[in-house]
C-alpha cells in the first residue's frame, strides 16, 4: 500500500513537475500567499489604498497615522499574492473501470489526481478531491497542508470503479461546496450526456471559476482494434451489442473524433481547458503536456 | 424454351457452386461477449453501415456461386432451344421431306424474280446446309404431288440437280396431298431426327381441306418448318369468264369477258383486250397477235367487272381466242382463252313427230317452211337459220353441238334417253320449244320431260275443228323480247288465229307466259333451267301445224316463229361445250362423225407434239389423254375419211379454285391446325440457316455466359475491394 501510494508521487514525475509550475488561469480567492496573484483585496503585506472605516472593520486594520492627519477613520487596504484552492473531480463510474491492456481509465486518473494534488501542495496551493458516479461519492475539502495530500491519496488508494456515470448531477453537486472561485479539474471518460456534462462545466465557468478536463479514454475505445465480431456488453447498463469491428471500425472512429471534437470545440468556446488523454500515455507526459499548456495560456 | 448440353459429364462439378456457401458457414464464429465501457457509439456506427455490410457479402456470396455455376456451365456447353418440341437427337442424322409449293401463285414475280425461282434458292440453301449423312426428298406441290426425289437420299448432287428440273406449274394449291406424302416418306426413316420443310407463299386456297383432325392423323414427332415466301398480301386481276354468243356472219358478235379484282383497292382504267385469229393464222407454239377489241374498265375491291367486246366475223369457221388484261406481278391469270364458232346460220333441228307421206302433211311442214322462207332458187338473200328436220329415230344420231334450237313437234316416241340429251342441250344453253299434238302423251311427257317442261301437262281441251267453240288468243305479253314486234301491230295480229284444241297445264311457279288463250289457258309457256349458261325451253301447248289450230296458216306464224328461234338462240352466253378445259382435268374430246383416225397428233400451247390413239367407247369415240398443264390453245390434227382434220380447244388455269387470291393463311391459324405437332413458320429468309439451325440444334450459349463471367468477375473485384481500400 505504502508502495502504491509511493507510485502516485513518483519523485521522477515530480522532479518534472517541479520546474513547470501550475499556475491558475485566473485569479482565485485564497488565504495563503502564493504565486497566484488575488483580484481581493485582502491583509498582506503589500499597501494598496485607504479606505473609510465602516462598522464591522475589525480595529486592528484602522490606520492611526491618517486618523491623525484627517481625523477621520481609515482602514488600510492590501494586495495579496493568494494561494490556489484546487478541486479535483474525479470519475469512479463503471466505465472508468475498463481496460484493453495495461492500467483501468480509473487507475490512471487516480495517478493522475495524486500527481496534481501534489503538485499543487508543493506550490502552496490548496487542494480538495471529489470522487462520483451518479452523483457525488467522496468529498476531501480543499486544505494547505502536508498532511492533506496523504487524506487524498488514502481515498484515491481505496477506489473502486461502480454505479453508472452522472457527472451533471455531481458537478452541480459540487458547486454547493464551492463557494469561492477555485480551479476545478474534472478527470473522466466523460460517457455521459454531452450536453448535460457541457451545461454544467459552463455553470462553473460562469461561477468564475478555472475549469480543466481531463478526458480520459482507453486505447480500445478510440480505435475499435478487435479482429472477430463479438458481442459487446455495456459496462453501466448490462446492454449487449453484436459488434463487427472490423466493418465498422471506420465509422466508429469517426463517430468518436466527433463526440472528442465536440468537447473540444465547446470547452474551447468556454474557455475550458481540455485535454484528451490516452491511457497509455505516460503520466509525467500528460501531466506535462497539460502543464505546458497551462503555461501557454498565462 | 429448354436447355441441353454439350458435355452434360460437367454438370457433376455443379456442386462446386456450393462452395462459396460452405466457405461462409465454416468460417462462421460464436461470437464471445467481451465487456466495453459504452456501447453508444457502436450502436451509432453500426446502424447503416452493418446493413449496408451484410448486403454487399450477400450479393457477394451470390456473384461469387454464380461465377462457379457459370464456369460449370460453360465447360458443359450449354444448348437453348426455343421450341423444345424441337428437340433433335445429338448426333443422329435428320431426314427431311422439302416440299415446294409450285402453284400458279408462286409465279407472282418480287423485284424481278418470282416466288417459285426463290423457292428453288431457298431449298438450295437448305440442301446445302445438310451436315453429313443427312438425307432429304424433294416434292413439288400444287393440286397434284410430284416427285423431284421421291426417296431419302444423303447424294446433295442428285437433290440439287433434280431440283433444277422443277417448274411452275398452271395448277392451284392443295397442300393435304403433298403434306401426306411428306409424312409417309418420314415414316420410312428410321432416323428420329425428322421433318418436314414446306415452301410456299401460304396462298389461303391452299389450305382449304385441311383441318385439325387432318392433321392430327400425322406423325406428332415429325417437326414441320414452313417457310413463308409471302411478305405481304399482294394485288392481282383475274381474267375468270369469256363467253360468246352463238355467233352469226353479217350479225354483230358478242364476246363477254369477266374480270376479277383480288386486290384491296379499287383498279381504274385496267386495259382488256381481245384476241382472235382464225385456224389458218395458228401457229405452233406462238399466241393470238391479231387484236380485234380492247377497252378499259373499272374494277371495285375484290369485284368482278364484264367486259364484252362486239365482233363483225369475217367468214365462218372456228375462231380462236383470249382475252387478255394489262400484265401484273401475276401473269399466268392475266388471259383467258376460248375458241368458237362463227357460222353462217343458227342452225335449228326440227323433231318431226308426225311425218307425213309428203312434206305438207308432215307435223314440221309449216314450221320449217317458216324457219327458212326462201330458198337459194328464188331469193338471193339468204335466211340466217339453216334448219334440219329428223324423225325421233334419227335424233340419236345427230350431234346436238351443232344446233342452237330444237323443236320437237308432236312427238309422240319419248325415250329417256331423249330426255336426257335433250336436257343435257338446255344445261349447256341450247334452246327446245315443245308444241304438242295427237302423239303427245301427257304422263309420259311429265315423266320424262318433266324438269325441262315450264308445265305439267294436263289433260287436252277444246273441240273438233270447225265447230263454234274456238279459242282465241287473249293474253299476249308485249313485254316479251318474242312478242315485241307485235306490239305495234305492224307485223300482223296474233289474236286472229283460232285454237281447237290444246293441252290444259298445270304452269310452274318458275315459269312465265307469254301466250295465253281466252279464259286463261296458256298457250306458250317459257322457263328456262337452273343451271349457270342454260338455255330456255318454250311450251306450245296447240300443235305448229294445222291440226288443232290455224294459226300456221296467218301471217303472224312467220315472225313468231322466227323470233322464238333468235329469242333462244341468242338468249345465253354461251362457252362452246366440250372445247373449254382446266389445267390439270383429263382430256376427253369426242372426235367429229365419221372413221376414227389410227392416232391423232395433239400440239400444246408451247408446241410440243405428242401422239394419241382414239378410243371407241359405247358412244364414245373420241381421244382421251391428259391431265393438260398448260394454258392456252391445243391443236388436234388427224385424218378421218381421207381428209385431214385440225380441231381446237382451249384450256385454262382454274380460276374458281380462288389460286388467284394472294391472301395468305395466318400463321396464328396455321398454327392451331398443328396444335398437337411442332410447327415453326419462318419469313426472314436472310436468316434461314442460322434460324433453321436453331431451331432443331438450338443456339450454344458459350459465348453470352463468357460475357456474363467476365462482367460477374469484374462485379466481384469491385464489391470485394471497395474504394479506398484497393
Amino acid at each position: 500500500m505504502e508502495e502504491t501510494k509511493r507510485g502516485y508521487i513518483d519523485p521522477l514525475i515530480v522532479a518534472k513537475l517541479s520546474t513547470m509550475l501550475l499556475r491558475a488561469r485566473f485569479v482565485v480567492e485564497g488565504f495563503i500567499a502564493g504565486l497566484h496573484q488575488s483580484p481581493y483585496r485582502g491583509f498582506s503585506l503589500e499597501f494598496a489604498q485607504h479606505r473609510e472605516y465602516s462598522p464591522g472593520d475589525e480595529t486592528r486594520h484602522v490606520d492611526w497615522k491618517v486618523y491623525g492627519r484627517k481625523d477621520k477613520y481609515f482602514v488600510k487596504q492590501y494586495q495579496e499574492e493568494t494561494n490556489l484552492k484546487g478541486y479535483i473531480l474525479l470519475d469512479r463510474s463503471a466505465s472508468m473501470g475498463y481496460v484493453s491492456k495495461g492500467i483501468t481509465k480509473l487507475q490512471y486518473g487516480s495517478y493522475l489526481a495524486a500527481s496534481l494534488a501534489y503538485l499543487m501542495l508543493r506550490q502552496q496551493d490548496s487542494v480538495g478531491l471529489a470522487t462520483f458516479d451518479e452523483k457525488i461519492k467522496t468529498y476531501i475539502p480543499p486544505r494547505q497542508s502536508k498532511g492533506h495530500l496523504s487524506l487524498i491519496l488514502n481515498e484515491l488508494e481505496k477506489l473502486v470503479s461502480s454505479s453508472p456515470t452522472g457527472i451533471n448531477r455531481s458537478l452541480r453537486e459540487l458547486g454547493q461546496y464551492t463557494k469561492r472561485r477555485g480551479l476545478i479539474i474534472l478527470i473522466s471518460d466523460l460517457l455521459d450526456d454531452q450536453e448535460k456534462v457541457l451545461n454544467a462545466l459552463k455553470y462553473f465557468r460562469f461561477k468564475k471559476h478555472e475549469v480543466i478536463v481531463f478526458h480520459l479514454l482507453d486505447p480500445a475505445e478510440m480505435e475499435l482494434p478487435f479482429n472477430n465480431v463479438l458481442w459487446l456488453e455495456d459496462m453501466e447498463n448490462g446492454k449487449r451489442v453484436l459488434t463487427h469491428p472490423v466493418i465498422i471500425r471506420d465509422k466508429y472512429k469517426s463517430v468518436i473524433k466527433e463526440f472528442v471534437e465536440k468537447y473540444k470545440l465547446s470547452c474551447l468556446r468556454s474557455d475550458i481547458d481540455y485535454c484528451l488523454i490516452n491511457t497509455k500515455t505516460p503520466l509525467d507526459f500528460a501531466l506535462g503536456a497539460y502543464l505546458a499548456r497551462r503555461k501557454m495560456l498565462r | 424454351m429448354n436447355i441441353t448440353f454439350l458435355n452434360p459429364s460437367f454438370l457433376w462439378g455443379l456442386p462446386v457452386v456450393s462452395v462459396p456457401i460452405l466457405i461462409h458457414l465454416l468460417s462462421r464464429r460464436k461470437p464471445v461477449t467481451s465487456q466495453f465501457s459504452s456501447v453508444r457509439f457502436i450502436q451509432l456506427a453500426s446502424t447503416t453501415v452493418v446493413r449496408k455490410f451484410k448486403l454487399k457479402q450477400l450479393l457477394l456470396l451470390i456473384l461469387r456461386s454464380l461465377i462457379l455455376l457459370l464456369l460449370t456451365l460453360l465447360f458443359a456447353r450449354p444448348v437453348v432451344r426455343r421450341m423444345p418440341l424441337f428437340a433433335q437427337v445429338e448426333g443422329v442424322s435428320r431426314s427431311s421431306v422439302i416440299l415446294i409449293d409450285n402453284s400458279y401463285s408462286m409465279g407472282y414475280v418480287e423485284e424481278g424474280e418470282s416466288r417459285f425461282a426463290l423457292a428453288k434458292k431457298v431449298a438450295r440453301r437448305i440442301i446445302k446446309m445438310a451436315k453429313r449423312g443427312d438425307r432429304a426428298a424433294i416434292f413439288l406441290i400444287s393440286d397434284e404431288v410430284k416427285p423431284l426425289v421421291s426417296y431419302l437420299t444423303d447424294d446433295r448432287q442428285i437433290l440439287r440437280e433434280r431440283l433444277e428440273e422443277g417448274s411452275l406449274s398452271f395448277r392451284p394449291t392443295n397442300l393435304l396431298p403433298g403434306i401426306s406424302q411428306g409424312y409417309k416418306i418420314l415414316q420410312e426413316s428410321a432416323s428420329p431426327n425428322r421433318e418436314i420443310i414446306l415452301i410456299t407463299d401460304l396462298g389461303i386456297n391452299g389450305w382449304q381441306g385441311i383441318d385439325g383432325k387432318s392433321i392430327k392423323e400425322f406423325d406428332p414427332e415429325v417437326n414441320f418448318i414452313v417457310i413463308d415466301l409471302n411478305k405481304e398480301s399482294l394485288p392481282n386481276i383475274a381474267v375468270s369468264e369469256v363467253g360468246c354468243r352463238r355467233l352469226t356472219i353479217g350479225e354483230t358478235s358478242e364476246i363477254s369477258s369477266k374480270i376479277r379484282n383480288y386486290s384491296k383497292e379499287n383498279i381504274s382504267r385496267l386495259f382488256v383486250s381481245v384476241f382472235l385469229e382464225s385456224p389458218s393464222g395458228f401457229q405452233i407454239g406462238k399466241e393470238s397477235q391479231e387484236k380485234v377489241g380492247q377497252g378499259f374498265i373499272d374494277l371495285k375491291v375484290a369485284g368482278e367487272t364484264t367486259k364484252d367486246f362486239f365482233y363483225n366475223f369475217p367468214g365462218e369457221g372456228t375462231y380462236l381466242g383470249k382475252v387478255e388484261i394489262q400484265e401484273d406481278s401475276l401473269p399466268s391469270d392475266n388471259r383467258f382463252y376460248f375458241i368458237t364458232e362463227a357460222s353462217k346460220k343458227i342452225k335449228v333441228l326440227l323433231i318431226d313427230g308426225h311425218p307425213g307421206i309428203s312434206a305438207f302433211s308432215s307435223e314440221t311442214f309449216y314450221l320449217s317452211l317458216s324457219l327458212s322462207p326462201t330458198t337459194s332458187e328464188v331469193s338471193s338473200i339468204q335466211s340466217p337459220l339453216a334448219v334440219k328436220v329428223v324423225t325421233v329415230d334419227e335424233f340419236s344420231q345427230e350431234k346436238l353441238d351443232d344446233f342452237s334450237v330444237i323443236f320437237l313437234a308432236n312427238v309422240g316416241k319419248v325415250t329417256s334417253s331423249l330426255a336426257d340429251r335433250l336436257t343435257s342441250f338446255v344445261r349447256e344453253g341450247g334452246g327446245v320449244v315443245f308444241s304438242l299434238g295427237d302423239n303427245v302423251n301427257p304422263h309420259e311427257y311429265n315423266l320424262f320431260f318433266g324438269n325441262l317442261l315450264p308445265a305439267e301437262l294436263m289433260e287436252v281441251k277444246g273441240k273438233a275443228k270447225g265447230e263454234k267453240e274456238l279459242k282465241t288468243i287473249g293474253f299476249q305479253d308485249f313485254a316479251h323480247p318474242v312478242l315485241k314486234v307485235f306490239a305495234q301491230g305492224k307485223e300482223g295480229d296474233l289474236t286472229r288465229a283460232s285454237f281447237y284444241r290444246y293441252f290444259a297445264t298445270q304452269v310452274k311457279a318458275s315459269a312465265k307466259v307469254v301466250l295465253g288463250l281466252a279464259g286463261d289457258m296458256p298457250l306458250l309457256i317459257e322457263s328456262e333451267l337452273p343451271y349457270p349458261g342454260a338455255g330456255k325451253v318454250f311450251l306450245f301447248t296447240s300443235t305448229l301445224d294445222r291440226d288443232w289450230n290455224n294459226l300456221p296458216a296467218k301471217p303472224v306464224f312467220l315472225p313468231l316463229v322466227q323470233q322464238m328461234v333468235n329469242y333462244l338462240a341468242l338468249s345465253t352466253l354461251r362457252e362452246e361445250p366440250g372445247r373449254t378445259f382446266l389445267v390439270g382435268e383429263e382430256i376427253s374430246y369426242e372426235l367429229g362423225p365419221g372413221e376414227l383416225p389410227p392416232s391423232v397428233e395433239i400440239i400444246n400451247p408451247q408446241g410440243k407434239k405428242f401422239s394419241v390413239i382414239p378410243v371407241q367407247d359405247g358412244d364414245f369415240s373420241g381421244i382421251e389423254f391428259g391431265p393438260v398443264e398448260m394454258p392456252g390453245i391445243y391443236r388436234f390434227s388427224y385424218i378421218s375419211n381421207r381428209k385431214w382434220n385440225n380441231e381446237y380447244l382451249a384450256v385454262n388455269l382454274n380460276i374458281e379454285s380462288n389460286e388467284s387470291n394472294l391472301d395468305k393463311m395466318g400463321t396464328k391459324e396455321i398454327k392451331k391446325l398443328f396444335l398437337a405437332a411442332p410447327i415453326k413458320i419462318i419469313d426472314d429468309l436472310a436468316n434461314l440457316e442460322k434460324d433453321i439451325l436453331q431451331l432443331l440444334y438450338g443456339k450454344e450459349i458459350s459465348k453470352n455466359l463468357t460475357f456474363l463471367l467476365v462482367g460477374f468477375l469484374l462485379l466481384e473485384v469491385v464489391l470485394a475491394n471497395p474504394r479506398g481500400k484497393r
